[in-house]
């Protein structure tokens, strides 16, 4: 029963207004309660923002991947922030993996600063789950997994109604194949991303409004060879960009163009009657050069 | 709990995208698991049909009728053009009971003249502008016949290319103070890969309309309506949409990943930075 119940909360999630999803999946939660913890981890919600208060009030993006209970870890600091205190098992990447993290963090705010011109990234990374795992370290060997976030918003001013928010989601598994470089001296990893961006666009006019809102996933495995643990923040890094260029694009097309074709066919703002008396018209004209 | 679970389903049906309305109230239903739940999701559907989203329903393989409280009478629903009855099952997403309206009625339709000429005129109207499935109503108000009705639904479904649309026009005309007012709104859900809502919503108020001007009034205030908003479509993409992310960063070249990254900073610094 509660398979189906799940099953039903994220079609129905997939279905209403995107505007609301945070509501809507907070109703759901409500009447469901035994499902929250995993609905709250499979569906994409626009990013919390918070302060680092042990980084000069740097701004940092939540997500469930460094929640732990009421509290989110800063990447700025790698502390828990919130009203209370962390647990003591709360958890914190592996010390190698801290170090990538940081200089993830590093190159993921460049990349945000050409790409964005403002807004606010994160990024998180964790260590794989099995008992028997190695720990992370600088050969690259040992599989680990991470999000990279992007958030931007614009709000309207007194002579600009425009509104528009931007939420980037990129969740990655990073696993080497072991022994794949035997021989030949080349290692070689695989690299699974899941990216959602979350948009919302609206004009706010008194008794004239428009909104458009949505969101997009896409999921993309790849093959490519590394040589240390920092190349896969290179190889994540590239593949990432050219993921949310390749849902920029989508998004544009959607918003833009699909929407307005749709509109298009609703309504025809010219008659009818005109329209069908230029296709006559213009078929008379074909046959009339055919018969010449 | 009974009143928030009130206010949650009609919360969630208020957020319905144009057609799929079966899949959702399913959705809706495994949810909340429990028999009393179906009385009052349908009465949710129900109201939110009456009041808010008007329902095109076929009555046949040609001929469509329109839900909504203004052609209400009785329990039944009413099409005037077409000279029928019909009741609805919110729970079954059925069209029932159809009959044909019998002129010596107890509940006898206040159709007169007036109101099938003007409904002729909407009619001819909306088969020049909406080429799917549509159907437009003209009414009187069911106790102050000063007052007219105008509703004119058009539905776009094509679930098979995730797309489905909707435009709603509703107009009320006060024939003694020529006023006229309402609403038109679009909706267009697009669901491959994501989940995608157009939401827009016009409110009408005109004055100094009369009988013979209104349907070209309409025709006017629509015709504006759809080229603002395609205007602020190209307004939301030119300065909105390219301002939240670039296409490619200022340089015209993707991001060189590795060791070199560092290099944007010392260029950024060295140009004085831009932050």
């Amino acid at each position: 029963m509660s398979d189906e119940a799940f099953d039903a909360s994220l079609d129905l999630l997939r279905r209403l207004d995107p505007k609301n999803i945070s509501k809507n999946l907070n109703n759901i939660c409500r009447l469901q309660p035994d499902l929250s913890d995993d609905l709250l981890s499979s569906i994409d919600t626009p990013l919390k923002v918070l302060k680092c208060s042990y980084n000069g009030d740097k701004l940092f993006l939540c997500c469930d991947y460094n929640r732990d209970g009421d509290l989110y870890r800063s990447p700025w600091s790698n502390k828990y922030i919130g009203d209370n205190t962390a647990d003591d098992d709360a958890p914190y990447p592996s010390s190698h993996l801290r170090q990538l993290e940081i200089y993830a963090n590093e190159s993921f705010d460049i990349y945000r600063d050409l790409y964005y011109e403002g807004g606010i990234s994160s990024v998180y990374l964790w260590d794989g789950d099995d008992d028997d795992e190695q720990i992370v370290n600088k050969s690259g060997d040992v599989e680990f997994s991470g999000v990279a976030l992007f958030k931007k918003q614009i709000n309207k001013s007194l002579d600009d109604l425009n509104n528009g928010s931007w939420d980037s989601i990129h969740v990655f598994e990073i696993n080497p194949l072991n022994g794949s470089g035997a021989g030949s001296g080349e290692k070689f990893a695989e690299y699974k991303l899941t990216s959602t961006v979350i948009l919302d666009l609206s004009t706010i006019e008194n008794n004239d409004d428009i909104s458009l809102s949505g969101n997009l996933t896409k999921q993309i495995n790849k093959k490519i060879a590394y040589i240390d643990s920092m190349t896969h923040i290179s190889n994540i890094g590239s593949i990432i960009e050219n993921m949310e260029s390749n849902l920029r694009n989508m998004l544009q097309e959607i918003y833009f163009s699909k929407t307005k074709d749709i509109i298009g066919d609703l309504r025809t703002i010219e008659k009818l009657d005109v329209q069908n008396e230029d296709k006559l018209k213009h078929k008379e004209l074909i046959s009339s050069f055919q018969s010449l | 709990m009974s009143d928030s679970l009130q206010t949650i389903i009609s919360s969630m049906i208020n957020d319905a995208p144009p057609g799929n309305g079966i899949n959702l109230i399913n959705d809706i239903k495994i949810i909340l698991n429990n028999e009393n739940s179906k009385r009052i999701i349908s009465e949710n559907v129900k109201q939110y049909h009456l009041n808010k989203d008007f329902k095109l329903v076929k009555l046949s393989d040609s001929s469509v009728g329109l839900l909504s409280k203004y052609n209400q009478t009785g329990l039944k629903f009413y099409d005037l053009s077409l000279g029928l009855k019909f009741d609805y099952d919110f729970d079954a997403f059925k069209v029932i009971d159809i009959e044909k309206i019998d002129d010596n009625d107890d509940d006898k339709l206040p159709a007169d003249d007036e109101i099938l000429k003007l409904s002729n005129i909407v009619e001819e109207y909306a088969s020049q502008h909406f080429p799917t499935f549509y159907k437009s109503i003209v009414v009187p108000d069911s106790n102050d016949s000063d007052i007219i009705y105008i509703i004119i639904v058009d539905e776009n479904l094509n679930d098979a290319n995730y797309y489905n649309g909707k435009w709603q026009s509703f107009y009320k005309f006060t024939k003694s103070t020529g006023e006229l007012t309402g609403e038109i709104g679009i909706k267009v859900h697009y669901y491959e890969e994501g989940n995608f809502i157009l939401n827009t919503v016009k409110k009408v108020n005109e004055s100094k309309i009369s009988l013979s001007n209104i349907v070209d009034t309409i025709e006017k205030i629509e015709n504006e309506f759809e080229l603002s908003v395609f205007s602020k479509f190209s307004n939301l993409n030119e300065k909105v949409f390219k301002s939240l992310r670039r296409q490619l960063p200022i340089n015209r070249s993707k991001v060189q990943w590795g060791k070199a990254i560092g290099n944007y900073k010392l260029g950024q610094d060295a140009a004085g930075g831009r932050h």
